[in-house]
Formats: structure tokens, sequence, C-alpha cells
């Protein structure tokens, strides 16, 4: 044992103070930040005890001792009468400690023995009216900052143990540098425990329990300040990681002025630069010229700047020139006053996306300018129709038609010329009848196909004669109510509503079953109406756009076809069924027509 | 009028040929003063012949014969016209009548009533194969039988 012992000192000096002892407890820890806060505190403990005749055992760090020392011996203590008198005994700690152990475990028997002794020594060389001792120890901070937890926490309970047979004060410290990792918490509470426990067995005393909890108050809250401060540590080291690892994004910071300040991976794959190549270059080489002619790196980050983030998209060029599309977040970052210290970045390279969706519009523009080529064609389809039927009804009527009829004139003239005596009358008269009859069948062929009255004479005179011709065929009552003076219509709308008229009727007659039908046209303001009402069974409804898909196929088929005349007359076609019957009504809007009457298509 | 004179007016000259061969035969005296194959033709023939009878077809390229019997009326001359048709419908006699035609003669019937109307006409009458009385009157019953009403404005009604 190397302990420095000086000659005792004879005197107490008459400025020391008096206070510190009597209110501490008998085994006090310290946590301290600085060391001159341990020697203020240090300094009143021992220079205390001295000064009213205690002895004091200091266990302590070179630097200490020789700091201790000299405190002491500012307050005007005589250290070297002190020592002599044998009521100071200063050890390193380091040397001490290894008596103290066995195998690098804390041994308790050489532990008793040796600080046993020296406690002894002490108490036996104290003069003052309490002959007590104090004992300063570092023994612990020293196994401590050595990463020995377990071997200072066996220290502590020995200091306890020490405390049941031996009389002393004993006040430990810790610097708070050495708390700062996960596994010091288990620790750290073990050694408030262990000081509580012992001040409460041996030297409680008045105000001490509560200064006692004060500081262990304050060691709690420090304590979570470390752990805390732990934690944050450890999250940010984390984040740092992930945002290195990160590589389908490029994130990273600018400063104020927009310099490059970090890159991760993501950052050097999308845009590939070397962290050394960009770091500290100005993030606008990732724009395009004219992007930076255009000024919009600087007023992108003003935006930021103004309204916290900003979000772009549009091309970037990358290090070897190429480009891609990118989506770009930029948020100012602000420190905790608020002040901008500059930007962070996330890039995205939207270009499959953008190039996706570019596909996507395309394909719906396809779409839609095939749906309008098919409506053209559709009406198209229906306007050749009408006009291969108009054709073909004029071509029978206009030609075989002439031919039947000039070829009936020649048979009747011949005829009667011949006399009904002569023995050829016979034949000759079946010759005109059967000629008569191929008349009027090409006469109703064309006139089915298409309606020459409507052009010569109207839709009225069209209506009363296709009227005529139904009843006949389907047996089926008509009426047919319309103005006496209705205006000629135009042609569009005329053969449109003559069409109508004939689906209509057709479906009457093939499918409702019913015996009577009402016709009405009519015009009101500036649209035609013609409506066609029966008492029939009803038929199922549908929208008139789509085609059905059972009996009434052949209905939805021809009203649709229907439907979209009147729509490209600005028109329209409406339905309405139930049991008791079916009406169709057909409007069309028509212009002013007021020379039609007179002007025959 | 022993001589009068007609023009045939037709856009098919087999009809035209078929109307000079039964006119001839019937009435050798009545003098066919020419032909037309359509109506801007016959305008410009009623005005250089001067027909006293025009046979008018209505189905034709370009103007129809109802349009040009207006037209021919138009001219303020003594051409009388006689619509010649395959149509036939109560409408004609109608339409025929507002046109300023003194009557119509169904194309398959010329046998049978193309002479007879000439005469009627050119005696100062009217031609028709039925007219039709019903049409106009409320509920009537109109020549092929179709039952119509006439339906009068909402004004009207009330």
């Amino acid at each position: 044992m190397s302990a420095s012992k000086v000659a005792p000192v004879s005197a107490d000096p008459p400025m020391a103070p008096n206070t510190v002892f009597d209110s501490e407890s008998a085994h006090v820890v310290h946590f301290y930040h600085e060391d001159s806060s341990l020697l203020d505190e240090l300094s009143l403990y021992v220079g205390g005890a001295l000064v009213n005749g205690d002895a004091a055992v200091i266990l302590a760090t070179p630097d200490h001792l020789e700091l201790l020392a000299g405190r002491l011996r500012e307050t005007g203590l005589d250290l070297a009468k002190v020592i002599a008198q044998g009521r100071y005994q200063a050890f390193g700690a380091s040397e001490i400690l290894p008596e103290l152990m066995t195998n690098g475990l804390p041994d308790a028997q050489r532990f008793k023995q040796v600080i046993g002794d020296i406690i002894e020594r002490a108490n036996s060389a104290a003069k003052g009216k309490l002959k007590r001792t104090v004992v300063f120890g570092e023994l612990v901070a020293l196994l401590w900052a050595e990463g020995k937890y377990e071997p200072a926490m066996q220290i502590e309970e020995l200091w306890n143990d020490l405390g049941k047979t031996h009389s002393f004060l004993l006040r430990c410290a810790y610097p708070t540098a050495g708390f700062y990792k996960n596994e010091h918490t288990e620790p750290f509470l073990k050694i408030c425990a262990a000081h509580s426990s012992l001040s409460e067995e041996t030297h409680a005393s008045r105000g001490g329990d509560e200064e006692r909890r004060r500081s262990i108050l304050a060691l709690q809250q420090r304590l979570q300040v470390l752990e805390h401060e732990k934690s944050s540590y450890e999250n940010e080291q984390q984040f740092r990681l992930l945002v290195d690892a990160v590589q389908d994004y490029a994130i990273f910071m600018l400063d104020v002025e927009g310099r490059v300040r970090t890159w991760n991976r993501g950052a050097r794959r999308l845009k590939g630069y070397e962290a050394s190549e960009i770091l500290g270059e100005h993030f606008s080489r990732f724009y395009s010229e004219e992007d930076k002619q255009a000024g919009k790196p600087q007023r992108e980050l003003e935006v930021a700047v103004r309204d916290g983030r900003v979000e772009d998209e549009g091309w970037r060029i990358r290090k070897d020139g190429s480009k891609f599309w990118a989506n770009v977040i930029i948020t100012a970052l602000r420190d905790g006053a608020g002040n901008l210290i500059g930007f962070g970045k996330v890039t995205r390279d939207f270009t499959d996306r953008m190039l996706a969706q570019r596909r996507l519009e395309q394909s719906r523009q396809q779409l839609q300018d095939s749906e309008r080529s098919l409506r053209r064609l559709s009406q198209h389809l229906l306007r050749s129709q009408e006009e291969q039927r108009r054709r073909i009804g004029r071509d029978l009527h206009d030609s075989l038609g002439q031919y039947l009829s000039v070829l009936k004139m020649k048979l009747d003239s011949l005829a009667s010329r011949m006399g009904q005596s002569a023995p050829e009358a016979g034949d000759l008269k079946q010759c005109a009848d059967l000629t008569e009859d191929a008349v009027k069948e090409v006469r109703t062929i064309s006139y089915l196909l298409y309606p020459p009255m409507l052009e010569e004479m109207g839709l009225r005179s069209a209506i009363l004669w296709y009227l005529d011709g139904f009843m006949k065929r389907s047996g089926i009552q008509t009426t047919f109510e319309v103005a006496p003076d209705l205006q000629r219509l135009p042609a569009d709308t005329e053969i449109a509503l003559f069409r109508v008229l004939q689906e209509s009727l057709t479906n009457v007659h093939r499918h409702s079953g019913s015996p009577t039908a009402q016709v009405r046209l009519w015009i009101s303001d500036d649209t035609a109406f013609l409506q066609v009402t029966d008492v029939g069974k009803g038929m199922k409804l549908q929208n008139a756009a789509e085609p059905a898909h059972d009996e009434t196929v052949t209905i939805g088929v021809g009203l649709r076809g229907m439907s979209e005349r009147m729509s490209e007359l600005g028109g329209k076609l409406e339905l309405s069924s139930n049991e008791h019957g079916t009406t169709v009504t057909a409007a069309a809007r028509v212009r002013q027509q007021d020379d039609a009457s007179t002007k025959p298509a | 009028m022993d001589q009068p004179k007609i023009l045939i007016v037709d856009d098919h000259e087999i009809v035209r040929e078929g109307i000079r061969t039964l006119l001839g035969r019937a009435r050798p005296q009545w003098v066919i003063v020419g032909e037309a194959g359509d109506a801007m033709e016959a305008l410009a023939k009623v005005k250089i012949l001067e027909p006293d009878i025009v046979i008018l077809d209505i189905t034709m390229p370009g103007v129809s014969g109802l349009e040009a019997a207006v037209r021919i009326n138009k001219l303020g001359l003594h051409a009388k016209i006689l619509i010649f048709t395959m149509h036939e419908s109560d409408r004609l006699a109608k339409e025929v009548r507002d046109v300023g035609a003194r009557g119509y003669v169904l194309k398959s019937q010329a046998a049978r009533d193309l002479v007879q109307a000439i005469e009627r006409i050119l005696s100062g009458g009217t031609f028709s194969i039925a007219p039709p009385e019903g049409e106009g009157g409320i509920g009537g019953r109109g020549t092929f039988g179709v039952i119509f009403r006439v339906m009068l404005p909402p004004a009207w009604a009330s």
C-alpha cells in the first residue's frame, strides 16, 4: 500500500466550514459534470471534517488528490499538520485497487482487511467530539470507467458491508459522462439503490433524507436525458444508414445556396455522380439548359422557402447527359429558431410512369377517335342504306314499272282493237291482268323500299298511303291524326320520321298483339313530333342505345338505328311501355320551311 | 277543237312511244307536236310549240312533274296539264289540283282512261279516277280506307 501520509496538523483553521458534515448521509454518491463541481463539494466535505477534528480517507485519482490538497490549503488548513496527526490519509485509487482484487474481481476478504485497516487507523487518529472518519472513494468510478460494471457494483456492496462493522461516512463520485449506453441503466439504478440503503441503515439524519431524495430525483432526470440522447444518437445513426441504403430515391441535402451537401446511393444510381464529384456543386446542374436559363432551379428554392416545400415533375439531366423524367420534392429545412439551414431534396425516376401515362392517354384518344369514326360509319351506313333503298325503289318503279305499264297499255290497246269476240280475247285479257298485277307488285315493293310520294307530296301523303297498305297487310285498325295545314318538313326529317313510323308499326304488328294503333303527327314550336301508340302487351324496356339479347333484338336494333337518326337530326326518340301498351315518340327539330309545300324534292 | 296539239313529257322513251301509238290509233287527227324527257325541256317546248295539252309525268330526274306544272301555268299560256303517273294514292288528286293540273291518269290504266281524260279536259272539264271527297273533314274516310282525323292546333281546339 502506497498511501501518501503526511504529518498531522495541530491547529484548526477558524474559517473552515462547519455545516456540511452534519447534514451528509453516510454513503453519498455524487454524479458530477466537471471536476470543479466535484472539488467544490469535496473540499467542503473533507475540509469540514478535518476542521471538526475528524479524520479523512481519500482514495482518488492523482489529479483529484492534488487538486483537493490545493483546495484544502486554500481554505487555510495546515494539511501537513493533519497528515502528521494521521487524520488525512490519501491514496491513489489505481494503486489501492489491485490490492483489493483477486483474478480481476473484488475480494471481500482483502477489501475488508486493507480498507478496514485504513479506516480503523483513521478512526483512532480522529479527535473531534464525534470521532468520525469521512471517506472519499473513486475506486468504483475507476472500475466503471474501464467498463467493469459488475466489479464496480461489488465494490459498492463491499463498502456497504464494511459500513456495518466500521464507522465512517462514505462519499463516492462518478463523472456523468460515463453514463451514456443502454447497458449503463441497470448498474446506474443499482448505484442509486446501494447508496440509499446504506444511509438508511446506519447514518440517517434529519434533512439528509430529503437531500438524498432530491439528488436521486435529479439523477433520475439526468438518466432520462441520457437515455433520450442515447436513443436520438442511435436513431440518427440508423436513419443515416437507411437514407444511405435507399436506392430507388435520390435523397440528399442542399445548403442554403443550393449546393449539394449530402449524397446517397440512390442519388448516385439515379444521377450518375459519385459523392466526391458532386458534393459542393450547385444542384442546377441536374436541370436542362433551358430550365437553367429560365431560372427554374432558383425559383423552386424560392417557392420551397416561401411554402415550405415544392413539388415538380420534368426532365432532368444525368451525368452522362441522358434525360429522365423526374418527380422532385424540395423541402426547406429550418432549425429550432426557424432559420433556414438548407433544403432536403428527394428525386424519383418517373420516366416509366410518365411514358405509361402517355401511352394510356394515347390509347384513350385512339378509343375516342375509334368511337367517333364508328359513329360516323354508322351514320354513313344508315344514309347509304337509305340511298340504296331509294335507288332500288326508283329503279323498280321508274324502269321495270314503266316497261310493265307500257306493256299493259299495249295489251289493252290490242285487246280493244281485236274485239271481245276474237278467239284470243280471253288470253289477251289474262295477259293484261297479269301485267296489271305485276305493275302493282313492283309499285308495292318499290314503295316499301322507298316511299316516292314522300319526295313528291310529303310526309302526310306518304303516311296515309303507308297506313293503307299496313292495314291491309296486318288487319290492325290504325288512326292518323294530323294538322290539316302541315307544311313540308326538311327531306332528312321526313324520311327519318317515316322510317320511325315504319319501324314502330312493324313492331306493333310483329310483337305487340295490339288490334289497333294510333299515329299522330304534329309540330310544336320548331319541333316535329311523330307518335305511334298501341294497346298491346308492351315490350321489355331497354336502353335504346344498347343491344338486346332476347326476342326484342329486332326492336332494339331497329329503334336504336332510329334513335341514332333522330339524334343526328338534333332530335330524339323516346320509348315508353307497360302491360297496357307501348308509345314511341320521335322528335326532330325543323327549321323554317316557308316554301317547302310548293317545292317537292 | 278538231286538231288539238299535244306535248308528251316523260323521261322514258318507251312510255312516250306508247302514248304516241295509243293516241295515234285512237285519235289520228290529234297532233303530237313534240316530246320532252324532263321538266326543263318541257318548259322550253311549251313556249315554242304552244300545245293545248301537256301530258306530264311526275317522277322525272331533276324538277318533278308537279313543279313543272306550276311553272307551265305561270307562263300564262293556254296549255292544259294532264298528269300521267304510276303513283296511285288518294293524295294525288289533291296534289294535282294544287299545282293547277286538270286531272291525272294512271299509266297502267292509260288504254282505258287517257283518251277520255284528254277529251274531257279539252272540253273544259277535269278528270280524276277517284276524287277524295272525304278528305279534310273531321273523322272523314279517305279514299283508301284509312281513318284519319284532323288534328287541330291547341289554340283552335280550345
